[in-house]
């Protein structure tokens, strides 16, 4: 039985797609510790174990990666509510004992302490992209064409844990949520009407949105993110638009080489070996390597599509259509982060960017994907379902 | 169905990553030149050394007029004084006392005082980060409050002058107590000096610290040289050379391009010029026939009941280079700080208005020295010759006017009779050259005192100058006026020194230097023909030499001869200064004339018994200094 599941894992597995986590694994890996050691020289922040706590990451994400497979995703459409509900209350948990960064008030995740041994932050905001997408999914699965009534439900499962995770605040996770039920519903089959109407809802909510539910320092940020040069702003929240601009500039078509970028080694950029890691990427391998990069995360959605287009079973299709748009979005607002497409969110590049929870809530996606690949499930039903 | 809707979704997803792509296209292709200059721009420092201020030597090329020597400093430490135990603090103050030989009390507001500025530094830098945000906007005050901790841990660390520029032993007391004497420093830095203080001070100058407005100007380059530029403190000249030469005193600045990193800490030196000291400045001055000048004003100065400011100029008859430029009162440009408010006293010294260089920088009635104008107008118009004789009755009457002669004042109360040119010079008669001057008519007296330099600037190489007046009469009383050099006529000591030095050398008229380097400008011609020149000199040689004229009580010398022309103008009352304006002008050897000189005394009275002895100090001072040995000269056979 066992070996029988095992040969069938071995069969449907997406080499492909685990292949481009690899590599992207390994560039993570080098720029981590390209980006660390290089800082380290000048005596700031000197923290040259960064590859090295990323390597051990990565061992430890692996084995998760690998124990999702095993059991069959099925399970998860049994206990998608109450998993759901779970981290709701753990993100309503978090905003009283939840700590951040040194000195801030910002509560983004929770210690979890075995006696006075501090064994690991868990941010209860990664786990819920999960719970979200899997709760969707089962909400979503037998609707062929969603009314408005359940589509006030989707949005409702989505605003209580995005408005939960603004109050912590951390804009960058939230900001992953807002394409969620849109890509779910299309994938649900919402018909193009309400589709219409939902993103003129969308849109126009938008002032509300930065009227009430942005903090200052969010509007500030993205008044600097429109005109970083300005006086008000160049100190201050400009200073990482213009240096990562410049170092994303700088690279020019080929690079200045791996190790060469002048704006990593002597320290313009911050945060560059996390959120900016796109930055350095590109100032030393330039507009190829960026290239390269972003195909390599094409590659990785598209695999996720494929593996989506190949599931018959509807509640398998609908979380790997989630989890997919968690990834683009991601992906794609860091490296708009980046390149000055977008205001600073504070969003990691997934397998990239240094970070141990990052890093697993990343491989729990991939993981879940990976799963509803290897798990076939036979329906029942005509073509074109 | 469903991949339907699934290739919509990757539709969307590559029209995104598409973006990306185009973006990086835009940044990396199109304007990555742009990004690695703006890199470039901001990761280099390029940095300016101050040179070492150039020097100003005398004439003599070795005689040091100003100099930038090194100062030794006692300082404190305002970081060590915080955290010492009480008794030890206290003791401080005792122990620093006895260094400098000052009083702990002192002591103690002297560090007062260094805080007070470092707290007005910080506020005026607070003020600024302040400024650039709306009022209240929390993350200025933020940067304000980090940037005023900064600047204090900063200056709290640096020593603080306490004493500055301290004589050798107390500086040296000061290093022996500071290896175990915490807050307590020597340091040593470079200040300008001028060996001889007051002498001199308003031909070389001083220096003060640079004004916001001049940092505006030049901050980032004097006329286009960015290593001339001028830094938000630091020295430049305020008056005299130091002004005049200033940028190049300063010399170049070194400059230095560095690569830093985000935290301004040097990571690679690109390129280090190093400073270029600024130039050596000689002038002309004599220090000698200086000190004369100084000395002899000073004595009007400060001797007399009733004390009076003048000038003194002395120039080289041939050359044009100036000898001794001397304004009374003086000031001693190494203590401008501690003597500014005595001189700018308003009941002191202040009501002289001692920064002024009265000796090209204030134009002034210049009386009977005029006289030179008339006859050389006269004798060259035709209207005069040596033997035109017209009568002084003491008084001469124009219309219903009465111009009258100081012979028919007090002491005198006497006439002078009839007299012929030469004596008319001689005795200075106003009635003569009443007459003269009508004779001559108004515009041939002016033509002739343009053509002597007056009225316009004499184009010395310093500045400010006054450029004076002559003006154009229009009646007959004007005429008569300005035939003894009243009325509006205006001149600058250096003018008449000029004037009379175009005598003395035959009629040329040169422009007066300053800088010994600098080659001389090519004379004018005054245009006097020599028998008028001969007449010239020998008024000018009885007015001193022979008894009876106007200079041979005082100036008449038994070192050298001096030919000359005293004045006598009235003039408007300042304040409590009342009283005529004392001139005298000359030259010397009158054998072969050397050095030319123009000497005012304001409201100083009779230009001879006043202005005359400093003439005559100078000559002798020239005399000395050279070893000239007079002659017996006669008066009939010149030369």
């Amino acid at each position: 039985m066992f070996l029988q599941s095992a040969r069938k894992t071995i069969a449907s597995f997406d080499y492909l797609l685990f292949g481009v986590v690899c590599l992207l694994l390994a560039i993570g890996i080098t720029f981590i510790y390209g980006a660390s050691v290089r800082s380290g020289e000048y005596g700031q922040f000197t923290r040259p174990r960064f590859a090295e706590l990323q390597l051990r990451w990565t061992v430890i994400a692996v084995g998760v990666f690998f124990v999702i497979l095993v059991p069959r995703y099925t399970r998860l459409r049994s206990v998608a509510y109450a998993f759901y509900v779970l981290v709701v209350v753990l993100l309503v948990i978090t905003l009283f004992v939840g700590r951040g960064p040194a000195a801030s008030p910002v509560k983004r995740w929770i210690e979890i302490k075995i006696g006075s041994y501090k064994f690991a932050d868990f941010q209860p905001s990664e786990l819920m992209q999960v719970a979200l997408v899997v709760a969707l999914a089962k909400f979503l699965m037998f609707r062929r064409n969603p009314g408005l009534g359940a589509i006030a439900v989707v949005f409702l499962i989505t605003l209580v844990p995005m408005a939960l995770v603004l109050k912590q605040p951390d804009l960058g996770s939230a900001i992953l949520f807002a394409p969620l039920p849109f890509v779910m519903l299309i994938a649900a089959g919402v018909g193009l009407r309400p589709l219409m109407t939902l993103l003129a809802a969308g849109v126009s909510s938008i002032p509300f949105a930065w009227e009430f539910l942005m903090a200052p320092y969010q509007q500030i940020r993205f008044l600097a993110w429109l005109d970083p040069y300005n006086d008000r702003y160049q100190q201050f929240e400009g200073w990482q638009y213009i240096h990562s601009r410049i170092a994303v500039g700088c690279g020019g078509l080929f690079g200045r080489g791996l190790g060469q970028g002048t704006q990593t080694s002597l320290n313009y950029l911050s945060a560059r070996h996390t959120d900016f890691i796109f930055s350095v990427i590109l100032e030393e391998f330039g507009f190829v390597g960026g290239v390269i990069l972003v195909g390599l995360y094409v590659v990785l959605i598209f695999c996720g599509l494929g593996i989506a287009s190949r599931t018959r079973e509807p509640f398998g299709r609908l979380v790997v259509v989630g989890i997919v748009s968690l990834l683009a979005t991601q992906v794609f607002v860091n490296m708009g982060m980046n390149i000055g497409l977008m205001p600073i969110t504070g969003l990691t590049l997934p397998f990239i960017s240094y970070g141990g929870s990052s890093l697993l809530a990343s491989f729990i996606a991939v993981g879940i994907m990976m799963n509803v690949a290897v798990h076939p499930v036979m329906v029942l039903s005509n073509e074109s379902f | 169905m469903f991949n339907v809707r699934l290739k919509f979704i990757a539709g969307i997803i590559f029209i995104m990553m598409s973006l990306v792509i185009t973006r990086l296209a835009f940044m990396q292709i199109l304007k990555a030149d742009f990004y690695r200059e703006e890199a470039r721009r901001r990761q280099m420092r390029i940095s300016f050394i101050t040179a070492p201020r150039g020097p100003i030597f005398a004439r003599d090329g070795e005689t040091i007029l100003a100099e930038d020597l090194p100062v030794r400093s006692v300082c404190v430490v305002i970081n060590d004084l915080y955290g010492m135990p009480r008794e030890r603090f206290e003791n401080w103050f005792l122990k620093v006392a006895s260094i400098a030989g000052d009083t702990p009390d002192a002591v103690a507001a002297r560090v007062q005082s260094v805080l007070d500025d470092i707290e007005n530094m910080i506020d005026r830098r607070r003020r600024e980060i302040l400024s650039r945000g709306a009022p209240g906007e929390e993350r200025f005050a933020k940067q304000a409050l980090r940037e005023a901790r900064d600047l204090r841990r900063a200056e709290y660390r640096r020593p603080q002058p306490l004493y500055e520029d301290v004589d050798f032993l107390t500086a040296a007391r000061a290093e022996v107590a500071t290896p175990d004497f915490a807050g307590l420093a020597v340091t040593e830095s470079m200040k300008r000096r001028y060996p001889f203080g007051p002498l001199a001070a308003h031909a070389i100058g001083y220096v003060g610290q640079s004004t916001r407005e001049e940092w505006d100007l030049y901050r980032f380059d004097y006329l286009g040289d960015e290593r001339k530029r001028v830094g938000y403190v630091d020295v430049m000249g305020r008056a005299g050379m130091e002004k005049q030469c200033n940028f190049e005193l300063r010399g170049l600045l070194g400059r230095r391009e560095e690569v830093v990193n985000a935290y301004s800490q040097t990571q690679k030196v690109l390129s280090d010029e190093p400073p270029q000291p600024g130039a050596t400045i000689i002038l002309t001055i004599d220090p000698v026939i200086q000190e004369a000048a100084e000395k002899a004003l000073a004595t009007i100065l400060t001797d007399s009941k009733e004390p009076r400011p003048g000038a003194a100029v002395c120039m080289h008859v041939k050359s044009g280079e100036i000898l001794a430029l001397a304004s009374s009162p003086s000031y001693d440009p190494n203590r401008m700080k501690e003597d500014y408010r005595k001189l700018t006293d308003p009941n002191g010294l202040g009501r002289f208005h001692p920064f002024q260089d009265r000796a090209i920088a204030s134009a002034k009635p210049m009386g009977s020295v005029f006289k030179v104008i008339v006859a050389t107008a006269g004798l060259e118009s035709g209207a005069l010759t040596r033997n035109t004789t017209f009568t002084c009755d003491g008084v001469f009457h124009l219309g219903r006017s009465d111009f009258r002669c100081y012979i028919s004042r007090a002491p005198y109360f006497s006439r002078h009779g009839p007299l012929d040119l030469i004596q008319g010079m001689k005795v200075s008669c106003n009635c003569y050259f009443y007459q003269a001057g009508l004779k001559t008519t108004g515009p041939a007296l002016v033509e002739w005192a343009l053509g002597y330099g007056l009225g316009k600037p004499t184009g010395i190489d310093l500045s400010p100058e006054a450029k004076g007046n002559v003006p154009t009469p229009h009646y007959p009383g004007d005429v008569v006026n300005l035939s003894i050099g009243q009325g509006e006529l205006l001149a600058t000591p250096l003018q008449v020194c000029r004037m009379i030095a175009a005598v003395a050398n035959g009629g040329k008229l040169l422009t007066p230097r300053l800088r010994r380097e600098m080659a001389p400008v090519e004379p004018q011609t005054v245009g006097f023909s020599a028998s008028t020149w001969k007449i010239l000199r020998e008024g000018l040689y009885e007015a001193v030499n022979v008894q009876g004229g106007t200079g041979y009580r005082n100036v008449r010398s038994d070192l050298i001869t001096i030919a000359g022309k005293s004045g006598t103008a009235q003039a408007p009352a300042e304040g409590d200064q009342v009283g005529d304006h004392a001139w005298f002008a000359g030259f010397a050897p009158y054998e072969n004339p050397e050095i030319a000189f123009a000497v005012v005394i304001e409201h100083g009275g009779y230009g001879g018994a006043v202005a005359g002895p400093v003439a005559k100090a100078i000559a002798e001072a020239y005399a000395a200094e050279k070893g000239i040995a007079k002659k017996v000269a006669s008066a009939k056979e010149p030369r």
